[in-house]
C-alpha cells in the first residue's frame, strides 16, 4: 500500500483512524433528508441534541434565531478544526495548518473590514470562525485594538504577514481591500502548493485535489469576470498553479466563437469533473461532453455566472472522488483532508437547511444546495 | 345672494359682465388643464403599474438570491461582501414641468457597477455574491424609478384635485352667482327704467291737470 507523507507511522495511523471515526459520526444523508421535512424549531432541537450541544448551550435559553444557530455551527466547526490541528503531527500538521490558513484570511479580513467600517466589536466577534492557526483569544485581542494601523503590526508572526504588510500599506485608491484579499488568497495557494512540492512523500492526490480546486476557481472566475464586465488585467483574478495553464484561461477569455470555445474547454482537465457534476443532477439522462460544452457555451455567450446548482454538484463529485481515494490510502494526508472537507460541508449543509427554511425555500431547492 | 350689497348701477353691471367673461375664460382654460392632467394621470398610473410589477419581480428575485447567498456563503460571507462597498451610489435631483406642476426627476450614479468596482474580493467569494450584488443593484435602480414615478403621481394627482375643485367652483358657484347678480341688476335697472318712465308720465299728467291749456 502506498502510504504518503509518513514520518511516524504509529502517530499517522492513530490520527487517521481517529479522524475516520470522527468522519463516520458526521450527519448521514438520510438524516439531512429527514431534516428537510422538519420545522425550524425541530431542526434547532435536533442540532442542539447532537454534536453541537455544547455550542448551542452557550446561548441563553429561549428560542434561538438563525444567526445564533449559525454562530453555534461555525463555533463547532472552528473547534473541530482546532482539534485536528492539535492532533496532527509533523508534516500532517504543517499541511493541515497550511490548508486551514484560508480561515485565517477570512478572519483577518473580517477584523480589518470591521475596523475600517466601524462595525461594533461585538458583531465582529460573533462572526469570527477561528478555524485556522489564529485562535479566538488572539483574534479577540486584534478586535480590541482601536484601528487597523494597530492591528497589522500585531500579525507579524502570521505566515501571510509579508503580503498583508506590503498590500495594506498601499492604502491609496479604491478596491485596496479587494486587492489585498486577492493577494492573500494567491499567496495562500502558492504556499500550499509549495509545502506540498517540498515534501516528496506527499501524496500526489492531495496536490491534484488542490490543483483541481484552483482550476475550478479560475474557471468560475473567468465566467464571473465576463459577466461582471471586467475587460482588463484578468490575470489579477486568476490563481497560478492549477492543472490548466493561466494562458489557456487567457485564451478562453477572449474567445467569442462557439466551436473554438467548446474545443478549448473540452481539452481542460476539469471538464470530466463538470460532466460528472451535471450527470449527478440529471440522473434521468446521459450527459455527454457535447451537451456540457453546449451548456457552458450558452452561459458564456449570455455573459452569465455559473449556475450554483452545477457548482454544488461539481463539489459533490470532487468530494466523492476524494473519499474514494482516502479509502484507498487510509494512512496519508487524505483522510485528514477528507474529514476537514466533510465537516465543513456538514456545517454548510445545516446552515443551508436553516437559512433555506428561514426564507421559505422549497425542500427540493434546498436539497440541491446540500453536499451529501 | 345678498341683494343688499349689490348696487344696481350701470358701472356695477359692467364690472360683473367683465367678471363673468373672465371667469368663463378661466373655466375653459382650467377645464383644458384638468383634461390634460387627467391624460397625464392615466399615463403615469400605467407607467407606475409596470414599475410596481417590475419592482415586485426584482424584489422576489433578490430575496431568493440572498437566501441562496446565506445558504452558500453564510452570514459572514454576505456581510463582508456587503460592507466592502467603497463607492456609495448617489442620486441627483432635477426638475421637470408637467402642465405647470413641478416634478422632481432623479438621476442615479454608480448603482450599477462592474465586478471590479464592487470592492469585494473575487478570489475569496463565490459567484452567488455577484448574482446577489447584481440583483440588489437592479432592485435599487428600480426603487429609484418607482420612487420618482410615485412622487410624480402624487404631485400630478394633487394638482388634478386642486384644478378640479377650481373648475367646479367656477362652474357651479362663481359663474352662476355672477350671472344671477347680472340678471338681478338688469332686472332692477329695467324696473327702475319703468318706474322712471311711469313717474315722468304721471308728472306730465299732473302738470297738464294743473295748467289746462286755454283755448
Amino acid at each position: 500500500m502506498h502510504m504518503a507523507g509518513i514520518f511516524h507511522p504509529g502517530a499517522y495511523i492513530y490520527v487517521c483512524t481517529r479522524l475516520q471515526i470522527r468522519k463516520r459520526r458526521l450527519i448521514p444523508e438520510d438524516q439531512y433528508l429527514r431534516m428537510l421535512h422538519m420545522s425550524s424549531s425541530q431542526i434547532t432541537r435536533m442540532i442542539g441534541e447532537g454534536d453541537y450541544r455544547a455550542q448551542v448551550l452557550e446561548f441563553p435559553g429561549g428560542a434561538m434565531d438563525t444567526n445564533q444557530i449559525e454562530q453555534a455551527l461555525t463555533d463547532n466547526l472552528a473547534l473541530s478544526f482546532q482539534r485536528v490541528l492539535d492532533l496532527a503531527p509533523g508534516t500532517l500538521g504543517v499541511l493541515t495548518s497550511r490548508y486551514l490558513a484560508r480561515w485565517d484570511i477570512i478572519n483577518v479580513m473580517l477584523v480589518l473590514h470591521g475596523k475600517e467600517h466601524r462595525i461594533s466589536d461585538q458583531r465582529i466577534m460573533s462572526e469570527l470562525i477561528p478555524a485556522g492557526e489564529l485562535d479566538r483569544p488572539f483574534l479577540e485581542a486584534l478586535i480590541g485594538q482601536n484601528s487597523a494601523e494597530q492591528i497589522v503590526p500585531m500579525l507579524e508572526d502570521w505566515v501571510l504577514y509579508p503580503v498583508l504588510f506590503e498590500w495594506y500599506m498601499q492604502k491609496e485608491g479604491a478596491g485596496r481591500f479587494a486587492r489585498l484579499e486577492n493577494r492573500l488568497y494567491k499567496k495562500y495557494y502558492v504556499d500550499l502548493l509549495h509545502a506540498l512540492r517540498n515534501d516528496p512523500k506527499t501524496d500526489y492526490v492531495f496536490t491534484r485535489y488542490i490543483r483541481l480546486e484552483i482550476d475550478l476557481v479560475n474557471l468560475r472566475n473567468i465566467f464571473r469576470l465576463r459577466s461582471g464586465g471586467v475587460t482588463h488585467e484578468i490575470g489579477h483574478y486568476l490563481i497560478p498553479g492549477g492543472t490548466v495553464d493561466l494562458t489557456t484561461f487567457g485564451t478562453l477569455y477572449g474567445i467569442e466563437e462557439k466551436s473554438v470555445f467548446i474545443e478549448e474547454i473540452q481539452r481542460t482537465s476539469i471538464f470530466p469533473l463538470i460532466i460528472g457534476g451535471l450527470q449527478e443532477i440529471n440522473r434521468g439522462v446521459t450527459v455527454d461532453s457535447e451537451m456540457v460544452g453546449e451548456m457552458l457555451w450558452l452561459r458564456w455567450q449570455q455573459r452569465r455566472t455559473p449556475i450554483h446548482e452545477v457548482k454544488m454538484a461539481v463539489t459533490r463529485a470532487r468530494l466523492d472522488q476524494m473519499d474514494r481515494l482516502a479509502t484507498r490510502h487510509p494512512f496519508s494526508v487524505l483522510p485528514v483532508l477528507s474529514y476537514l472537507e466533510r465537516k465543513k460541508y456538514e456545517v454548510f449543509n445545516l446552515r443551508a437547511i436553516i437559512r433555506g427554511k428561514e426564507y421559505g425555500l422549497s425542500n427540493e431547492l434546498i436539497r440541491r444546495y446540500l453536499v451529501i | 345672494m345678498r341683494t343688499a350689497d349689490i348696487k344696481p348701477t350701470r358701472s356695477e353691471l359692467l364690472v360683473i359682465k367683465r367678471r363673468i367673461k373672465l371667469s368663463e375664460r378661466a373655466h375653459t382654460l382650467l377645464k383644458r388643464k384638468q383634461d390634460g392632467l387627467m391624460l397625464e394621470l392615466v399615463k403615469v398610473i400605467g407607467e407606475m403599474k409596470q414599475v410596481q410589477h417590475e419592482l415586485a419581480a426584482r424584489y422576489a428575485a433578490s430575496q431568493q438570491l440572498i437566501a441562496v447567498a446565506y445558504m452558500m456563503e453564510g452570514a459572514i460571507g454576505v456581510a463582508i461582501a456587503a460592507e466592502s462597498i467603497e463607492q456609495v451610489p448617489t442620486i441627483e435631483r432635477s426638475q421637470k414641468h408637467i402642465l405647470g406642476v413641478s416634478v422632481p426627476v432623479y438621476h442615479e450614479h454608480g448603482v450599477k457597477k462592474n465586478l471590479d468596482e464592487r470592492g469585494y474580493c473575487i478570489l475569496g467569494t463565490d459567484s452567488v455574491i455577484d448574482d446577489v450584488a447584481e440583483a440588489f443593484e437592479d432592485l435599487l435602480s428600480i426603487v429609484i424609478v418607482a420612487a420618482a414615478s410615485q412622487i410624480e403621481l402624487r404631485l400630478v394627482l394633487a394638482e388634478f384635485v386642486r384644478t378640479r375643485r377650481r373648475v367646479r367652483a367656477l362652474e357651479y358657484r362663481l359663474i352662476p352667482d355672477l350671472i344671477e347678480q347680472r340678471n338681478y341688476i338688469q332686472l332692477r335697472r329695467d324696473e327702475m327704467d319703468r318706474e322712471e318712465a311711469s313717474r315722468l308720465f304721471h308728472i306730465k299728467k299732473v302738470k297738464a291737470g294743473r295748467n289746462p291749456v286755454r283755448r
